[in-house]
């Protein structure tokens, strides 16, 4: 079989929702609005919403009590919904099997006349400093290069990185792509204008100061040759190279140590649809581009494109290969990232919620609870943290009788096992990834983890506002921050996660 | 033809680009006097889109080497560190003009301990407040975190949760709506700078303080309360570096040795305070 043939049987008529007004593209491969988040709400949900905010609003002028009550009750059980299911997933993903391993025998072994012809797309926007990064990174790459491409997507007006790249020498497998202006300025838009001129089978992504595993665009191949048909794209891990710059990159590379060595698998082990990662993802060009690309306007693209391909009944697999990124090592840009990803999650829910018995029909009742929990779990797990804390601090340094009546037994037993199983477990979480990782210098990031959670909830507020004033607007990410503090590149079997 | 694709022509951006012949007068764009704008040349004329930076040739003019040290940029005076701190101080003042006022008056021991821990913050900010010029920045975190803090600081001024009553109630929240306060006039970024004040006025303004404060009426308590200095002396708050660093600095960012140094004083006096307090008239009333 080739690689790249093209999968057969998968359910092509879902795979642009095109249908009814809303049909009309918002890219060059024919992805409908109604896919799109160019429009956070359908007329639709826009009603529900008012309906719902009207019955709130009587509730708690008629009934303020009783409406809090009920609020509180629903969230609790989102609460217990979504740690149950997060401690599934992460079961699920100790016990499975459901990484893909290439050996590096066998990647290097792989006979350079059959591989395919591959395409890596690096969108870059005002990151002159990682430039100089890049030729280096991409160069370690072991692909023959007559077979690779290499597409740097700079913005034309762009002009600080552009006159970055004019004063690199470039291999000359590595081509410079001006994206026009005219669409939204985002990742997601810059891709979708490679994938146009992209000849490889298969397409990657990488971002500028990215350090992929040098075998891994070989064990994607080889993946891809093994895997059925119907997997169209292989997630690659990611990890970190700035471990050990602060408190900030410990907590953030711990995450991403328990969200691809474990949730992720469990994801997969439990058959739920797979929220990409922004880079490392390969996938088969033909395919990507019948399912319509990237969303220009989502800025969680690459989740909403894991959505995509659950509904057209295809799949996703994660690859034993690591991919080192720069972990966010400060505040306020860490605040800015993860409230992008927190509002991309959320717009993905709504937009895959524009018609739900669809969704269901299409990813099954269990993928559609697995998405929900996961993808809109996250952010709102993230935004009721802060609400609870607080209630709880108040409750023990005041003891006000409105809690009491907040919290009748029914709800306030339920609401006590989350507060102390579920902080305790998202901890433990924390240690059994850090332990499965070999990272024991992670251990004091897994301990003081509840501080992390605050930082998120400063994130998802902030992406709550933005999903109402500026949904599609890309809260840019400061990239090169390492090199200007403290280099700490660490070599990639000591960046916390495992590779073929 | 080359081995780059051909691109539709009518993607360029002809007010960035401009075709000159075969050649694309590109970016960037010098200032008045600068340097000349970089040729970046094509291979292929009918690949407008395409640039092979490869080929371009290096910089015509190599940028000019500065003489001494560059002129410090002027920053507006309401921007400026002791301006902005002028402008907490007063902004805290007017917040709290009740309570402060009632404070001479009142003798409240628990009042007077949670003022003085606050003092540091503005003496604090002045040195390490302003902000750097390579600070990330985000006005809408800004705004959100000052949103919660100074709404806590509300809800503890009206909600009175440790009943000591006024003005040590107000002034309880003191620390929260200063640290908003100091988001709002510095940016988010301000607050891990000043965090060791900040988080002494806070412990200073919690309950915790408070049961302390009465715990030193007791005849352990005074005890306890003499020990304090003592340790609080003996810890290594300031301590002497290896001697490749260089002369003495205190605990916290090598670089800036003013401000923890300040904060460190500033603990001892308190706890000098706090032996004070619990020693007149055996504790709060």
């Amino acid at each position: 079989m080739s690689p790249v043939s093209p999968p057969a049987g998968h359910r092509s008529k879902h795979r642009r929702g095109a249908r009814g007004p809303l049909a009309a593209p918002v890219n060059e491969f024919a992805l409908s609005r109604e896919r799109s988040a160019v429009q956070t709400l359908s007329p639709g949900q826009r009603n529900v919403l008012a309906g719902i905010a009207c019955l709130l609003i009587l509730g708690a002028v008629f009934e303020p009590l009783i409406t809090a009550q009920v609020l509180v009750s629903l969230a609790t059980l989102t609460y217990l919904a979504a740690i149950t299911f997060r401690l599934l997933c992460l079961r699920a993903g100790i016990r499975a099997t459901a990484t893909i391993k290439i050996s590096d025998r066998v990647a290097l072994a792989a006979d350079a006349r059959r591989l395919p012809r591959y395409t890596v797309l690096v969108p870059a926007f005002h990151e002159p400093e990682v430039i100089g990064q890049l030729v280096g990174n991409l160069g370690r790459l072991n692909y023959p290069a007559n077979k690779l491409e290499v597409l740097l997507l700079l913005e034309v007006d762009d002009e600080v990185t552009i006159s970055a790249v004019a004063n690199v020498t470039l291999p000359p497998y590595v081509r410079v792509l001006l994206v026009p202006p005219g669409g939204p300025r985002t990742k997601p838009n810059a891709c979708n204008w490679g994938l146009q001129h992209a000849t490889g089978d298969l397409v990657t992504i990488y971002d500028a100061e990215d350090q992929p595993e040098p075998l891994q665009l070989r064990r994607a191949v080889l993946a891809f040759e093994q895997l059925p048909a119907d997997v169209v794209c292989v997630q690659a891990k990611l990890g970190y190279f700035n471990v050990a710059q602060n408190i900030i990159t410990r907590w953030f590379t711990l995450e991403y140590v328990t969200w691809f060595e474990h949730l992720l698998p469990g994801l997969v082990a439990l058959g739920a649809p797979i929220p990409l990662g922004g880079t490392s993802n390969h996938l088969r060009a033909d395919v990507l581009r019948e399912l319509g690309g990237w969303d220009p306007y989502n800025v969680t693209e690459d989740a909403d494109l894991g959505l995509r391909i659950s509904r057209a009944c295809l799949s996703t697999r994660v690859l034993a290969s690591v991919t080192l990124e720069e972990a966010n090592s400060d505040f306020v840009n860490w605040l800015k990232q993860r409230s992008r990803w927190y509002k991309g999650y959320l717009q993905t829910w709504l937009i895959h919620n524009r018609r739900p018995g669809e969704l269901i029909s299409a990813i099954g009742i269990k993928g559609y609870l697995g998405f929900t929990l996961f993808v809109a779990g996250t952010p709102l797990l993230a935004l009721l943290n802060p609400i609870f804390w607080y209630l709880a601090i108040v409750w023990l340094v005041a003891d006000p009788a409105i809690l009491e009546q907040l919290f009748p037994s029914i709800v306030f037993y339920p609401a006590l096992a989350c507060f102390l199983i579920g902080n305790f477990s998202m901890i433990y979480a924390g240690l059994i990834s850090a332990r499965a990782a070999n990272r024991s210098d992670l251990v004091f990031a897994a301990l003081t983890f509840p501080a992390y959670w605050v930082m998120m909830a400063i994130s998802a507020v902030k992406a709550l506002v933005q999903l109402v004033f500026q949904p599609s607007y890309w809260e840019k990410t400061t990239h090169g921050l390492t090199s200007k503090t403290a280099p700490t590149e660490q070599p990639l079997d000591q960046a916390g996660l495992s590779h073929g | 033809m080359s081995d780059f694709f051909p691109f539709p022509a009518d993607a360029v951006d002809l007010d960035t680009l401009r075709p000159t012949g075969d050649t694309i007068q590109a970016l960037p764009r010098p200032a008045a006097g600068g340097r000349p704008p970089r040729v970046i040349r094509p291979t292929d004329d009918t690949v407008p889109l395409v640039l092979n930076l490869r080929d371009a040739p290096a910089p015509a003019f190599a940028p000019a080497p500065t003489v001494g040290r560059p002129p410090k940029p002027t920053v507006p005076i309401w921007q400026r560190s002791p301006t902005r701190a002028l402008i907490l101080v007063i902004a805290v003042a007017l917040a709290y003009s009740g309570p402060l006022s009632q404070l001479p008056s009142a003798l409240d021991q628990v009042a007077w301990f949670r003022l003085a821990a606050v003092l540091p913050l503005p003496v604090v900010l002045l040195w390490r407040g302003i902000r750097r010029g390579n600070e990330i920045e985000d006005h809408q975190v800004d705004l959100i975190v000052a949103f919660v803090l100074i709404g806590s600081a509300l809800l503890i001024a009206v909600g009175d949760p440790d009943g000591v009553g006024e003005p040590a109630q107000a002034l309880a929240s003191l620390p929260l709506f200063a640290a908003g306060a100091v988001i709002l006039l510095y940016g988010v970024g301000a607050i891990w700078r000043i965090r060791l004040p900040l988080m002494l006025a806070l412990l200073t303004a919690s309950p915790l303080a408070t049961w302390t404060l009465e715990l030193a009426g007791s005849e352990q308590g005074r005890l306890a309360a003499i020990a304090a200095p003592v340790c609080l002396g003996l810890l290594p708050l300031i301590r002497r570096p290896t001697r490749e660093v260089g002369p003495i600095r205190s605990l916290g960012q090598p670089a800036i040795g003013s401000a923890p140094l300040i904060t460190t004083s500033c603990l001892l006096l308190l706890a000098t305070a706090s032996l004070a307090a619990a020693l007149w008239q055996g504790g709060p009333a």
